[in-house]
């Protein structure tokens, strides 16, 4: 790892493949995050298939592999496809993953059919336009690194000033458009940038693999914020490192591909963030449900015991506990450890009793218990043997603001609908 | 009516997939009021709050608000689209979204200035969402998203506002926060036109109302439109055979105008 580090460090070819690949991984993050969010993530794929035929006119007219001939080319045929798409969906039957199907098969086709008639041309394989299909990061030379930096400057600018137009278009186009903005300019704007990011996208990952940098940094960034301007700058870290890595990775060993292994570190990052984003993240998940769970176990037992105060059983052993309420006996025993941890509850010889504390807290959850079941019964018309099922989960879910309009929209009951006190602290 | 009419619809027909939503629609409606477009789902309502703001193409007639075409007086009137027509999990909180009403047409790069930052704190204290001002708008109830969609009409500070059924789906308390704050409105002198399809509450809130089922059954004074007979003309179902004609339009693709003909 340290001889590959060095070796970024004192070659200049690798550490322009390097810029390269952060200059392609950031931009693609940013301009992704509108394909996200306006939900058109299929198109980018769409380009970046479409962009064949364009790149390869591009050669054919310029003659050589100049980044700015065969750009150029892309832009055209990459406008066009986004073009026909929108003509398809809104002039025809077709629905739009339908077009965006044909669109890029059917203009991939006509490139591959170009590329065949140059290589042919150009005695096999001379031209390196292959390299477009599955991406060229380790072959980028100065020059072209240089053009990719002056166009996503260029795509950057033209985010930061189109910020606004360009949210607005993401959430709310009819609004846009009553102001009076000229919402299909800044479509085509935001198209215009988006067919220019894959066209440079390609150069590092290929045609193949491309839309998973518009796709998988904006994806996994959505799970760590709820702010746009954080949303963009996390999915531009999150292409910049997997650039990095991607190409650390296949400088290590001999013949590793750099595209393959960027859209990996990416879907490895994307599947991380899943798994262990806050909120939102499986683990994250499954650790609410646990707590969940406990909580309304602990808030059970605390109910059973204060059942059996109320025909005064003080001291209650396991089994007069399991003849009041049947339960899982290994979910019980911890229950009650964790509530004397809490100094709930006591144990005195082999029998457990509510200290003052448990006391307040269970009495809590048999009130809301019971003023949910005079809820149930007095607004929304349940019949009184149909109410327990409900109030038996919702007692556990009532915060101290809800108790609060509760109370004074039942007008502090005394009595639950089966004529039982309503206890208050 | 008094004075000249905030908005004027003349001949106006909108067809959507070539089957005619909208057929000749005409009336105009007064100033400073609280007016409702009342319909069963699929009269066109809707279609025709969007052909007034011009989000929807029109295959003939005309709009005009405040006696001129939109394009000249889109700062008068603010839209509030149906709540559904956005999706709630767009990274935004609710300040950013009031903050988009202070976006204006020839303003697109400009930054917004103190001026506009606290209209928009007071369109969010109009709707009663202080307390939610930096909530992600995911986490809004749907009473509460309905308010943030009414305060960013506000911090536009329109004199007309036309509202895409405001009232489905919202709580109680967000009912009463949009009744106060729109006879609010009213007393300054604004117009707010209301795409409604509850016909039990139509009398409670609107002083006019407008008919409507692809057609126009009839418009004016609540008071004296709302009749049994033209309830029954609104909601007993479409037309026999206006529906054959629809069909025939669609099958045919025919215009809905010929060529050359001119709305006067």
């Amino acid at each position: 790892m340290k001889d590959t580090l060095t070796y970024f460090l004192s070659d200049s070819v690798a550490l322009k493949v390097l810029l390269g690949v952060i200059i392609i991984g950031a931009t693609s993050g940013i301009v992704g995050t509108f394909s996200f969010l306006r939900k058109k993530t299929l198109v980018g794929d769409a380009i970046a298939h479409s962009l064949l035929p364009g790149i390869c006119l591009g050669f054919l007219f310029t003659g050589t592999k100049d980044p700015i001939g065969l750009m150029f080319g892309a832009l055209i045929s990459g406008w066009i496809s986004v073009w026909v798409i929108d003509y398809l969906v809104s002039k025809t039957k077709l629905s739009e993953d339908t077009a965006i199907a044909f669109v890029s098969t059917f203009f991939f086709a006509i490139g591959s059919v170009i590329l065949s008639v140059i290589s042919k041309s150009q005695n096999g394989n001379q031209s390196g336009l292959k390299d477009f299909l599955f991406g060229k990061a380790a072959t980028m030379t100065n020059y072209d690194v240089n053009v990719f930096a002056v166009l996503s400057v260029l795509i950057i600018i033209m985010v930061t000033v189109f910020y606004k137009p360009f949210k607005m278009l993401a959430f709310n186009k009819e609004f846009a458009h009553a102001i009076g903005w000229n919402t299909k300019w800044i479509e085509f704007l935001l198209s215009t940038i988006t067919v220019l990011t894959v066209a440079i996208g390609i150069q590092a990952v290929g045609i193949v693999l491309t839309s998973a940098l518009l796709i998988a940094p904006s994806s996994a960034a959505r799970y760590w914020t709820n702010n746009l301007v954080k949303m963009i700058i996390i999915a531009a870290f999150i292409g910049m490192f997997s650039g990095v890595i991607g190409v650390i990775i296949s400088a290590s060993q001999e013949n590793m591909p750099t595209g393959p292994w960027i859209v990996f570190v990416l879907f490895l990052i994307t599947l991380l963030t899943l798994l262990f984003s806050p909120q939102k993240g499986w683990f994250s998940i499954q650790k609410n449900q646990r707590e969940n769970k406990r909580k309304i176990s602990e808030e059970n037992v605390l109910k059973i015991f204060y059942q059996l105060k109320e025909s005064k059983i003080d001291q209650v052993s396991y089994s007069v506990f399991l003849e009041k309420r049947m339960m899982d006996t290994r979910d019980l025993s911890k229950t009650i450890q964790n509530l004397i941890h809490k100094k709930w509850l006591k144990k005195l010889n082999s029998d457990y009793s509510l200290t003052e504390n448990g006391a307040v807290e269970a009495s809590r959850v048999v009130r809301f218990h019971r003023l949910w079941e005079l809820y149930l019964t007095k607004r929304m018309n349940f019949k009184e043997d149909h109410i327990h099922g409900t109030a038996e989960t919702i007692e556990h879910l009532i915060t101290p603001e809800i108790e609060k309009e509760l109370l004074k929209e039942l007008n502090f009951p005394l009595a639950d609908p089966h004529n039982k006190e309503i206890p208050y602290e | 009516m008094k004075g000249k009419s905030s908005i004027e619809v003349h001949n106006l027909s909108v067809t959507y997939q070539n089957v005619p939503v909208l057929w000749d629609i005409d009336f105009s409606l007064p100033q400073g009021q609280i007016i409702g477009i009342v319909g069963p789902n699929g009269s066109g309502k809707s279609t025709l709050l969007k052909a007034i703001m011009d989000l929807v193409p029109i295959s003939s007639g005309f709009v005009k608000i405040m006696d001129k075409s939109l394009g000249l007086v889109r700062d008068l009137v603010a839209y509030v689209p149906q709540r559904e027509s956005v999706d709630w999990n767009f990274p935004a909180s609710v300040e950013d979204v009031v903050m988009m009403g202070r976006y204006k047409k020839n303003k697109l790069f400009n930054r917004l200035t103190k001026i506009d930052k606290e209209l928009v704190q007071e369109a969010i204290a109009k709707v009663k969402l202080e307390k939610y001002k930096d909530r992600q708008i995911a986490q809004l109830s749907g009473g509460q998203q309905q308010r943030v969609f009414i305060a960013r009409a506000l911090a536009q500070g329109a004199d007309i506002y036309i509202m895409d059924e405001p009232f489905v789906g919202v709580d109680m308390a967000t009912e009463k926060t949009i009744l106060d704050l729109l006879i609010l409105m009213k007393n300054e002198g604004k117009t707010i036109i209301i795409v409604h399809h509850d016909i039990q509450t139509v009398s409670n809130f609107f002083d006019y109302i407008v008919l409507l089922n692809t057609r126009l059954i009839a418009h004016g004074k609540t008071s004296e439109t709302l009749t049994g007979e033209n309830l029954q003309a609104t909601y007993g179902g479409q037309l026999n055979l206006l529906t054959k004609i629809q069909t025939l339009i669609k099958a045919k693709d025919f215009p809905l105008r010929e060529e050359g003909f001119e709305d006067k």
